[in-house]
């Protein structure tokens, strides 16, 4: 489904990825697990086309991608739940799951959107409010839900247990793991070790921009939840 | 060290260009000499221009207007026929920069705290203003009738030959250079590069964006002042008002940006090229606009640093490439700092700390609540700071932490309850007056000027500690230099215990994460702190480097006697280095006690914590999911 | 300068009526400045040389060489009216292009409103330097007919004017609520980055934006061409008072801005007409800009604080 080849990615001068090379075949959930600065939410953006590539080969589904623009990727089949969520506050959940759907004809939309909602009913009860009234965890449903508007083939989610009681995280998880019955394949990065723990079918260590292997110094881990998060969308111009 | 050297009081560059200047003074011919004084003018509004485009980022659309407003004034008070007043023309030229002075501070007044828009926008508005009125005036402009604006003769100097006037221009730009320089140099010129950069940061290191903002406008209008009031006399008679009309201060507009806002002589070499290629190309019909229209382009696209940080790149790029290698400048996490250096460093630095004696809590927040947007941030929530204490605010994603931590530094204004710090009610003060008494904080994304060097950020936070006046800074009096001094020697310390001492020219936007990080720790703790406010210290870190900023910071606290209040995710480095815990859920408080106290709190390990069994131990083992 | 003020009430009634038409052309330039912010989070000074470009080129193509000299093309209103509207819509296409595309999007905002100053003056320079132009009237697409309303004698080319703005704005209205495109734009309006993250094409959605924008600022240029003529000043601050009108919205809310254009282009008409006492033109640019100015002082101390909940709201 997805294949990463010697790909080095950065923002301009600033390099973040060395030499990735990553495979994930459908059905898979493949876990990339970092600490902050590793390059995980970088790997993700590369994925998706936000971040270019600067040597390297990106193969979706036998395709080269690695040029080609995020909201192509998107239609073909890419989509990406982001780091801090980053719903439109200012829009209604409803037109949230819209603007996910780029490449997916309109007629297709509203069929979709009720799939969405019956993945994930407690949208269905906020559909017209505006998703900056929505607590963390309906944000986190509200954003992979608009992910999966595109009817995608890979997902990719950054840090999906940011902030989120445990119970709510587990829900999220057996939504995924539904979907991956389906054939859905799916990339998910998180901070700490143990939110994924045993839930993968392959987890990868980034650390510094490079895959390494476990550390063989178990570095403390600490508590599970509420990892760092950005506030959403403080503090961003003057 | 190399840093306290102090700079050389004239910048040598200047000398060498001011020397050539004078010396084609006696070989150009007259026209020229007179274009090229022209274009001197146009170098003094650019100058102005330089201190709120290229240091405060706003943008001014007046310049023009306020020249031409300083023009007519000044021939209109300084001639006795025709109605003018007569006054003696250095009288008339200070009539005229005041009121130019004034117009452009009510601008400034008038837009504190809003964004540039603003600003842009009336500036424009009073642009149109001037055109209206100044330049619709017969008196003023002279209309159809020929008015004569006389050259002076000043201090028994008759300056009525072009060359003459084109020296005595010459010897003013100079003047004005210099003077800049030294403001730029001084704590003003840095502090207003944050402000321009960042306001919420310079709010935060006791730096009131208003003030610089006005005191930038200030300088603006007074170089534009003095613009004007040297044209009328250089053309002999009042120009045409539509030389100042609003498309010509696009194109003063364009001469700070083409130059760059690091070169104050480039600024001044711009100008006069402006002025000149249109008579040179004469039958190529490059009109100014054009011509202002393209630099303001290229200028754009050659980034902030204009077209002479074009050259300096390209400089620096061909030496990086005969051989510097990897520029990429990393952090050496391993490195000890040397017992003795490390001692010289807190001497100095606790000589620089200001005393305070200090008692009762460092700060008392009682009854916060904070609604907006139909949220209810915070409510009711209660912390107390004791002096000298460590203390950790968690809590998940939404509890309000950073709400919490906006509230207490002044950058918010909570709905009900009361602050006060030191015994001192601060309730309804701003950020940075809350600066001004001993409160510095950190921001989560480093917020620092990615163009100024390690050093010069560092010595921004010192800027409320720099007891130097504007005029004394400027001047380079002793006491001025004394101050900047003391407070190199301070900031360098601090580079030293940071170790960030090896990177304190470079630019900090070069640096990786965790330096950029310690830069901005470093800011803070210049300010002299008695409360050390972190925002989210250990993001973009990893487990290792946050392990020795939090320890750092501890030695700090500590060896300086600060009161820390931190925010964290980091869940265990607050729990292993923290004196008092507080926890934030849903905007209100959850719990507060020790570390231990918190650690086992049922009701904190149930809506926060999960199920792992934590306990902060030195020896570490794995812990059940 | 004279400052008493009289009210005189005759001529009450007919500045109303109009300033109501004048606030067609502020609102058609403001609706164009809103809608490039939204996108773009930054002011297009380009429209004010679209603007320029409009009302000058406009009447280089539409009016008719005087005794065979000029060189124009001397084209009927239709033809130069359409041809100004699509120049203006390539030219700010290209620039909407070239501003929304990767390269440029991550700029910071000064840097980016100094880009569009740069191509305002661009325009300009070019303008004054290849068009000769004479200050008097083009002939406007909308034939002669005049209606009284109020005792105000109202041309059609105003009442076309006060039509078009008003078709714009329903337009858009049902544009950005109901369509997939709409909330593109209000996506990228409320958070750039997470558009891109989420598939929208930001590069197609801003350079649609800037493309429509432009054609309206240009087709603006074109109709104050035919009402008040050529002269740049008055243009000009034809542009200013719109970009007053967008302060007051904030930028935000095009219903905002619409309000404001209407309050502002009846306050400028009753002090042209006299209806407080005959007043200079300096006098009024000072009532005027007195007026903006302590608007925004109002809001700068009134202002609510919170900075993230500019809503990018439908209108």
């Amino acid at each position: 489904m997805l294949e990463l080849q010697n790909i080095r990615a950065g923002y301009g001068h600033l390099q973040v990825l060395f030499d990735v090379n990553l495979k994930v075949e459908a059905g898979e959930i493949v876990t990339v697990v970092g600490a902050n600065g590793a390059g995980k939410s970088t790997l993700l953006k590369t994925i998706l086309g936000a971040v270019n590539a600067s040597s390297g080969e990106i193969l979706f589904r036998g395709e080269r991608v690695t040029h080609t623009p995020a909201h192509r990727r998107v239609a073909a089949g890419i989509a990406l739940s982001p780091e801090g969520r980053q719903v439109f506050s200012g829009l209604t959940v409803r037109e949230n799951l819209v603007s996910g759907t780029f490449g997916l004809p309109a007629k297709a939309v509203k069929p979709q959107i009720d799939n969405i909602y019956d993945l994930f009913p407690r949208l269905r009860e906020r559909n017209e409010q505006r998703a900056g009234s929505l607590s963390g965890g309906e944000q986190q449903m509200l954003a992979i839900g608009r992910a999966l508007m595109s009817q995608p083939r890979l997902v990719l989610v950054d840090e999906l247990s940011l902030g989120l009681a445990p119970i709510i995280v587990e829900k999220l998880y057996a939504a995924l793991r539904q979907l991956c019955e389906r054939g859905l394949a799916v990339v998910m990065v998180e901070q700490f070790h143990l939110a994924v723990a045993g839930r993968a079918d392959k987890e990868f260590h980034l650390d510094k921009g490079r895959f390494v292997e476990v550390p063989a110094v178990s570095h403390p881990v600490a508590v599970p939840v509420s990892v760092s998060a950005h506030s959403n969308g403080e503090g961003k111009d003057r | 060290m190399n840093v306290l050297k102090q700079k050389a009081a004239v910048p040598p560059r200047l000398l060498v260009v001011a020397a050539l200047a004078v010396g084609w003074a006696f070989v150009g011919s007259n026209y020229w000499i007179f274009t090229v004084t022209a274009g001197l003018m146009l170098g003094i509004a650019g100058l102005g221009l330089m201190t709120v485009v290229g240091w405060g980022r706003e943008i001014s659309l007046v310049q023009a207007g306020l020249t031409g407003t300083a023009a007519y004034i000044t021939g209109y008070a300084s001639r006795s026929t025709e109605g003018g007043w007569g006054l003696p023309f250095l009288v008339a030229v200070a009539v005229a920069v005041a009121a130019v002075v004034a117009l452009s501070l009510l601008v400034a007044l008038a837009t504190s705290k809003l964004s540039g828009i603003y600003i842009m926008v009336l500036t424009l508005g009073l642009q149109f203003l001037i055109e209206r009125t100044v330049f619709t005036s017969r008196s003023l402009t002279g209309g159809i009738t020929a008015i004569q604006t006389p050259r002076p003769s000043l201090f028994g100097v008759d300056l009525n030959s072009d060359r003459s006037y084109y020296l005595f221009t010459l010897a003013v730009v100079s003047l004005l250079v210099l003077l800049l320089v030294r403001f730029r140099r001084s704590r003003y010129g840095r502090a207003l590069m944050l402000v321009g950069v960042d306001r919420k940061a310079a709010a935060a290191a006791g730096i009131s964006p208003w003030r610089y903002k006005i005191l930038a406008f200030a300088l603006a209008g007074l170089f534009a002042g003095l613009a004007g009031a040297l044209t009328a006399p250089l053309f002999r008679s009042p120009p045409l008002p539509l030389t100042f009309s609003a498309f010509y201060s696009l194109q003063y507009l364009a001469v700070p940006v083409v130059a760059g806002f690091e070169s104050l002589v480039a600024v001044v070499g711009i100008a006069v090229t402006f002025t000149v290629v249109p008579q040179m190309f004469e039958s190529a019909h490059i009109s100014p606009f054009m011509l202002g229209g393209a630099g303001l382009l290229a200028g754009t696209l050659a980034g902030p640093l204009g077209v002479s940080g074009l050259f300096s790149t390209m400089w620096k790029e061909i030496r990086s490439r005969a051989g510097r290698g990897d520029r990429e400048v990393v952090l050496d996490d391993g490195r000890q700092l040397d017992p003795d250096r490390r001692r010289e460093a807190l001497a100095v630095l606790e000589d620089y700390m200001p005393r305070r004696d200090e008692s009762g809590e460092a700060l008392v927040a009682r009854n916060i609540s904070l609604a907006f947007g139909g949220v209810k941030a915070l409510q009711n929530v209660d912390i107390t700071i004791p002096t000298h204490q460590f203390v950790g605010l968690l809590g998940p994603n939404g509890a309000g932490k950073s709400t919490l931590f906006d509230v207490v530094n002044g950058l918010r204004k909570p709905d009900t309850g009361e602050i006060t710090m030191y015994g001192e009610d601060v309730s309804h003060t701003e950020a940075w007056h809350r600066a001004e008494r001993g409160m510095s904080r950190t921001f989560q994304a480093n917020r620092i000027n990615p163009d100024l060097s390690v050093g010069e950020n560092l010595l921004i936070g010192a800027t409320k500690m720099i007891r130097a006046s504007l005029v004394g800074s400027i001047l380079g009096l002793a006491k001025a230099r004394a101050e900047e001094a003391r407070a190199y020697r301070a900031a360098w310390a601090v580079a030293v215990l940071l170790d960030i001492d090896h990177v304190w020219n470079e630019r900090a936007g070069e640096l990786d994460f965790g330096s950029q990080r310690r830069v901005e720790i470093g800011r803070s703790l210049l300010a002299g702190p008695r409360l050390l406010l972190l925002d989210e210290p250990a993001a973009g870190l990893d487990a290792h480097e946050s392990e020795s900023l939090f320890e750092l910071v501890g030695t700090l606290k500590e060896d300086l006697g600060l009161t820390v209040l931190l925010v964290e995710h980091y869940v265990k480095a607050v729990l292993e280095n923290a004196d008092l815990v507080y926890v934030l859920n849903q905007g209100t408080l959850m719990a507060s006690g020790t570390p231990a106290e918190i650690a086992a709190n049922p009701e904190v390990r149930a809506e926060y914590l999960g199920s792992a069994t934590y306990l902060p131990s030195p020896t570490e083992e794995r812990v059940d999911a | 300068m004279t400052l008493g003020l009289q009210f005189n009430g005759n001529v009450f009634a007919p500045s109303l009526v109009n300033g109501v038409v004048s606030a067609g052309l502020y609102g058609l330039i403001a609706v164009a400045m809103v809608l490039t912010f939204r996108v773009s989070r930054t002011v297009a000074f380009l429209h004010g040389g679209l603007v320029l470009m409009g009302s000058i080129f406009y009447w280089w193509l539409t009016t008719p060489n005087r005794f065979g000299v000029g060189g124009r093309p001397g084209l009927a209103p239709w033809v130069g009216t359409v041809i100004i509207v699509v120049l203006g819509a390539v030219i700010a296409g290209v620039y909407g292009l070239v501003v929304t595309g990767n390269r440029m999007a991550g700029w910071p905002r000064v840097t980016l409103t100094t880009f569009s100053l740069a191509i305002m003056l661009l325009i300009g320079g070019i303008l004054f330097e290849t068009i000769d132009a004479e200050s008097q009237t083009a002939r406007t697409p909308f034939g002669r007919h005049t209606v009284k309303i109020f005792g105000q004698y109202v041309t059609s080319h105003q009442i076309a004017t006060l039509a078009i703005i008003a078709v714009v704005v329903v337009v858009l209205s049902v544009v950005l609520k109901a369509t997939r495109t709409g909330i593109y734009i209000r996506a990228v309006a409320d958070n750039v980055a997470g558009s891109r993250l989420v598939g929208v094409p930001i590069n197609r959605v801003g350079t649609g934006v800037y493309a429509v924008s432009g054609a309206l600022s240009a087709l603006a240029g074109s109709l104050l061409a035919a009402q008040i003529g050529l002269d740049v000043g008055g243009n000009l601050g034809v542009f200013l008072r719109a970009l007053m009108v967008c302060i007051l919205g904030g930028f935000n809310s095009l219903s905002l801005a619409l309000a404001g254009a209407v309050l502002l282009g009846v306050v400028d008409n009753m002090l042209r007409a006299g209806v407080f006492g005959a007043l200079s033109m300096g006098t009024q640019e000072l009532v005027v800009f007195a007026a903006i100015f302590g608007a925004v002082m109002a809001i700068n101390r009134f202002r609510p604080q919170q900075g993230s909940e500019a809503l990018a709201e439908g209108l």
